[in-house]
């Protein structure tokens, strides 16, 4: 043991006999002054292999393992260089995944029931780590950390030379102490943080305030070291300052302060060093080789002790870890067993006293060493440390030349000094963190960790501190601590994205938005876009353009930003459906941008985008230009009808309308019935118009004659004269008159179209000329038509002839010659009858009363046959005689009507007339009853009394002048009074007025 | 040896009825004031250089009978996160703002409202010194409630006082108020 690196072992030889007894077994000086190792202790024959660290880059090794621990898969990441200036430095990972039989049966009964199918999906690790950095970094440059304590506020670090140091959750040294000489064996921080205590190989304890204002600094010494102390947990609220330490003496001593000084009580001893104590409450529980010890402060008594098991290595060779779970639960972590006590009250059944016992609840091996044991909620948390499987050739020592001091020099950046590296082992494997189940015993995960300098470090290097309240761990080893916390909602995302789940990971993001909020709004776009970028790279664009929404938002430039780059990949069409038209609007640019693309790419898209987007996001009129540039290169029929909808958009309507004639498309109707300006522009495409829908079309020409002019149309329509045809047809359906300047035109149209509507149109229309309309139904042999027109101009014989002739109809010949009522046209109908015998026949039959039967009967030529002549004949003669009886019947009713009437008249003349006392002349108004001269009295039937002078003087005078003088009258009628009346004059006069002419003079009887 | 022995018997008295402890965390923008703030209760006397406070400092005062146990954390981004993990459990938050420093109002009120929504520290009564108000545009009580919006604050105590650490104004009624709260929560 020679060489300078050693002084600190030479100092303090003694104390350290135990602590490096087994390693200065292994060790051998060579000639030069190397120390090599000769002997490494192979205990677990298992290699999993060692992965180097070096520099800042590092090599991780991602091993999957299935139930049967067969690696299934496993991949190697090499990760770049990593960033020391970072606040946490990342530590790299191993991850081991076991599986617990039962967790693997209930994921196989979920996922396929009954089936064999192993479907191993990846468990997220539970802890993620982070290395201490700051000052932390700086002091394990050149010193080594030995333990640590943590506080709720601080931790507190000790090393191998003796310092101890307060630092941050960071690693930022806070304060600091010299108060050692060579490694801090333990630290323990009082609950309230006012004072550390810290207990050192050189036989030290200190016990530091936090503000050296205001506590004493508490010193004691021993001639050996000190491997273990326990400070009261109400050590500042109390005076007493009570403390217990332990060490390679074997003596357990509980300090305490007395009215002058500190008194030591030994509560134990004479069973090997003191491993490790720890107090929670009442209970002190320390470990020496015998096993572990507890005691209760409350009775002065050592109520259980937990003795080692046989065969187990020896004490010092693992680090004997204690934790109190609770006040009164232990958690026992030495070697590779691991036991958890309870201390229960138990009432004596001898003495009746309530006595603390301690019951064992639970205890399981492991299959690694245990380095540092911490409870974690339902589970443990457990330090391990592998042996690692040594290769023969390790043991020549020409085959591994380096020391350990070169091996930490060229393996890890920090060149490894201090006390701690006397003999150190080589090739260790890296320490693991074990999660296990306290229900099974069974390892959850397991995480190997690359700890600075692993290779090196033995067992009894590593330490684990916890913070219960905040469940962080410490892993602290000479080069290196690293904290590992609960994963939180950030690092399961993190995760998530690493494994490429960005579905999960978004769904994590919207449940935290809808509850906790604890990430920020941000999160979603960011996982939404590495999401994304994600599905581009796997080409899963359609997915992608539906996350878009749910990522982008309304947020316009990361719109913008996303269409670029779907754009560049090619993605646009399906992105289309997707992207905000209005809240947010994006950039004219970026519509036009879409709509130039399908212009080019996808006329079917191009329309549908054109329909369903608002026109004022994107500026029409370049969308416009460019379309035009287009079908000026290109026919296409889509990109019209979009272009049509665009001009729509412009309000160039017309323009729209010339599309959709050109095309035969759209709602040109409805187009037109709702822009009355576009009247004007049909007039000009009358021709497409109709083209378009010649139903519709004419109907609207039609209906619209204010607005397109007959004369116009018909211009248009002289070339296509069918739509001329059937405008005019429809024209003049709706009114015979109002295109009366074409009725002669039309004439033509019909008899060539439509004949069969032509006599329609002649009975109809009084606006052409005969001759023009017989010419042109002569050159079309339209005879009826002919007929009508020759009957209309007069010439009923050459219609007659027609009829005859070239339609043969003897019937319509019939009644054609009825309605003409013209004797001759009979006589020229029968002689033009006469040679044919059929139309004889039909005359026969028809000619009814309209002609003398015998007259036609005599013009029969002789032998000429007649079919049904006799039949015919017996007809006409019982039509005759029908004819006759009717006529004999009439008379017989009229006569006696005569008859009937006669006597209704003779008897109202046989009824009376009253002549009464006050009746007055109708002439002179004095009552006809007073006598005058000469004078009689005339009574009328109609009422009217008169007296005869009166009468007379009416009677030969003006009988409608009743105003001349009474005296004159009734003179002229004394004169007269001999005389046969007349009417009465009133009467007579009322029916003259009447122009009834009835002269008939009524005698008075 | 015998004036110890009568110190430790007076003290034992003294704990047995009068003494009381509080744990205070001060909490501010960097360069607000608050190790100052802390060395003038401490030592009652403004050290002109203070350096910027790494991490955190410790420094426990006692005034008249009450213990007072001050954490003092370093104000700078990197150490904001650590904020809330000091406030845990204390009997009060003492925020120091740089009352002449206007262009930091809004970050102030940023990192105070950041931390006080935080779930374990609800109900923890909150005071808000406006430091160096000795210089000459430093903004005044109610200007600092106003920027730092404490009026939307819920459910605990608020306070706020502008004081001067250099020249040790108003000092007096910040400790007053802070001692006032040492028995309100730790009985």
């Amino acid at each position: 043991m020679n060489g300078n690196n050693h002084h600190y072992e030479n100092e303090n030889e003694d104390d350290d006999e135990d602590e490096y007894e087994e390693v200065e077994v292994e060790v051998e000086v060579d000639e030069d002054g190397n120390e090599f190792i000769v002997d490494q202790k192979v205990l677990n024959g298992n290699h999993n292999g060692y992965h180097i660290v070096n520099g800042n880059g590092s090599l991780t090794n991602h091993v999957i393992k299935d139930v049967n621990g067969n690696i299934i898969n496993e991949s190697e990441i090499i990760q770049g260089d990593g960033d020391e200036d970072e606040e946490y430095e990342e530590i790299e990972v191993e991850i081991e995944e076991e599986y617990e039989e039962e967790e693997e049966e209930e994921a196989k009964n979920q996922s396929t029931p009954g089936g064999d199918s192993k479907e191993i999906e990846e468990i997220e690790p539970i802890l993620k780590y982070n290395r201490l950095a700051y000052d932390i970094t700086e002091i394990l440059k050149k010193d080594a950390a030995s333990c640590m304590a943590v506080h709720p506020k601080f931790l507190v670090l000790g090393t191998h030379w003796g310092s101890v140091s307060i630092h941050d959750f960071e690693g930022n040294e806070i304060k600091k102490f010299d108060c050692h000489t060579t490694t801090i064996t333990e630290l323990v921080i009082d609950p309230t943080g006012d004072y550390i205590a810290s207990c050192s190989d050189d036989g030290k304890i200190v016990i530091n305030p936090f503000d050296s204002k205001t506590g004493e600094i508490i010193t004691f010494n021993s001639d050996r070291p000190i491997s273990a102390l326990a400070l009261d947990p109400e050590f500042s609220k109390k005076n007493n300052r009570q403390l217990v330490s332990g060490g390679k003496s074997g003596q357990l001593l509980l300090k305490e302060k007395g009215w002058f000084r500190y008194k030591e009580t030994i509560i134990h001893q004479g069973e090997g060093p003191i491993y490790a104590i720890k107090w929670s409450g009442l209970f002190i529980a320390w470990a020496n080789d015998k096993g572990v010890k507890i005691y209760d402060c409350s009775t002065n008594t050592k109520i259980a002790h937990i003795p080692r098991e046989e065969g187990a290595p020896r004490g010092e060779l693992y680090r004997c870890c204690l934790c109190w779970e609770k006040a009164n639960t232990l958690i026992i972590g030495w070697a590779k067993s691991v036991e958890v006590i309870q201390i229960i009250d138990k009432i004596d059944s001898l003495t009746g006293n309530t006595v603390k016992t301690a019951q064992m609840m639970n205890k399981f091996q492991t299959h690694y060493w245990i380095s540092g044991i911490a409870p974690f909620g339902e589970e443990l948390v457990i330090l391990g440390y592998n042996d690692i499987n040594m290769v023969e050739g390790f043991d020549d020592p020409n085959s591994q030349s380096a020391t350990p001091k070169m091996l930490a020099g060229t393996s890890s950046p920090n060149s490894i000094t201090g006390a701690w590296n006397q003999g150190r082992v080589e090739s260790a494997a890296k320490p693991s963190i074990h999660i296990v189940s306290r229900k099974t015993n069974q390892s959850i995960t397991t995480d190997h960790l690359s700890v600075n300098g692993f290779s090196h470090y033995k067992a009894t290097d590593y330490r684990l501190d916890y913070n219960t309240d905040e469940n962080i761990f410490y892993i602290v080893c000479p080069k290196d601590v690293v904290a590992a916390k609960p994963r939180n909602v950030d690092d399961h995302l993190a995760w998530l994205i690493s494994k490429l789940k960005y579905d999960e990971a978004l769904e994590e993001v919207e449940k935290d938005q809808k509850t906790l909020k604890i990430l920020p709004p941000t999160k979603i776009k960011e996982i939404g876009e590495k999401y994304i970028e994600h599905l581009l790279e796997r080409k899963e664009i359609r997915k992608a353009a539906s996350l878009c929404p749910k990522i982008c938002q309304k947020d316009p430039d990361l719109w913008e930003k996303w269409i670029l780059r779907f754009y560049k990949i090619g993605g646009i069409q399906l992105l289309c459906p997707h992207i905000p038209i209005g809240n947010p609007s994006l950039s004219c640019t970026v519509y036009e941008m879409f709509l130039n693309h399908f212009l080019k790419q996808d006329p079917a898209m191009f329309l549908e985008t054109v329909t369903n987007w608002p026109s004022n996001i994107y500026n029409i009129q370049t969308i416009i230009t460019t379309a035009e540039e287009y079908l000026s290169k290109h026919q296409n029929e889509t990109i019209m009808i979009a272009l049509a909808k665009l001009y729509t958009y412009e309000n160039s309507y017309e323009k729209t309308l010339d599309i959709y004639l050109k095309l035969k498309k759209g709602n040109v109707f409805d187009l037109i019935n709702q822009h009355e300006e576009l009247y004007n522009s049909i007039q000009n495409k009358v021709v497409a118009f109709i083209d378009f829908n010649q139903q519709e079309a004419i109907k609207v020409l039609v209906a619209n004659t204010d607005k397109i002019t007959i004369g116009v149309v018909v211009a248009q329509l002289s070339s296509k004269q069918e739509y001329l045809h059937h405008y005019l047809h429809n024209l003049f359906l709706k009114d015979a008159h109002i295109a009366e300047e074409f009725h002669e035109l039309q004439i033509s149209l019909y008899a060539q179209y439509e004949p069969s509507l032509l006599l329609h149109f002649l009975k109809n229309s009084f606006h052409y000329s005969l001759e023009k309309a017989l010419e042109i139904c002569k050159k079309k042999n339209l005879y009826e038509e002919m007929v009508f027109l020759l009957g209309r101009i007069g010439n009923s014989k050459e219609a007659l002839n027609l009829i005859l002739d070239k339609l043969g109809n003897i019937k319509d010949a019939v009644e054609f010659v009825e309605q003409q009522q013209d004797a001759d046209l009979w006589e020229y109908f029968i002689s033009k009858s006469m040679n044919n015998s059929s139309y004889i026949s039909e005359l026969l039959e028809n000619i009814g009363s309209n002609v003398d039967p015998i007259k036609l009967i005599r013009l029969i030529p002789e032998k000429m046959e007649i079919k049904n002549l006799r039949n015919r004949l017996v007809k006409i003669l019982s039509d005759y005689n029908l004819q006759m009886s009717l006529r004999e019947g009439c008379k017989e009713i009229l006569k006696s009507d005569c008859v009937f009437l006669a006597e209704a008249l003779f008897d109202s003349l046989r009824m009376g007339r009253v002549a009464e006392e006050y009746s007055k002349c109708a002439t002179c108004s004095q009552p006809i009853t007073v006598p005058k001269p000469d004078c009689s009295i005339v009574l009328y039937f109609c009422n009217h009394t008169y007296h005869s002078r009166c009468l007379k003087v009416n009677e030969v005078d003006d009988p409608n002048s009743q105003n001349q003088p009474q005296k004159q009258q009734q003179q002229q009628i004394s004169s007269n009074t001999e005389f046969i009346f007349g009417c009465c004059p009133i009467c007579f006069v009322q029916n003259n007025q009447s122009k009834l002419i009835t002269k008939g003079t009524r005698k008075i009887g | 040896m015998f004036k110890a022995f009568v110190d430790s018997i007076l003290n034992f008295f003294r704990s047995l009825f009068w003494k009381q402890e509080m744990e205070l965390t001060l909490v501010g923008l960097q360069g607000s004031g608050k190790t100052t703030l802390v060395n003038v209760i401490s030592y009652g006397s403004f050290i002109e250089d203070t350096i910027p406070t790494i991490g955190f400092n410790m420094k426990k005062v006692t005034k008249g009978n009450v213990t007072i146990k001050l954490w003092d954390i370093g104000g700078q981004p990197r150490f904001r996160g650590m904020w809330e993990r000091y406030c845990r459990g204390v009997n009060a938050i003492v925020f120091v703002i740089d009352a002449a420093d206007k262009e930091k109002f809004e970050q102030s009120k940023q990192a105070l409202h950041d931390l006080i929504n935080k779930p374990p520290l609800a109900n923890i009564p909150l005071l808000v010194v406006a430091n160096k108000n000795d210089l000459p545009n430093a903004a005044g009580t109610d200007e600092i409630i106003q920027v730092l919006d404490l009026r939307s604050i819920e459910g605990r105590e608020v306070c706020c006082y502008s004081i001067s650490a250099k020249n040790s104004v108003n000092i007096d009624i910040t400790l007053e108020w802070l001692v006032k709260h040492s028995s309100s929560i730790s009985k």
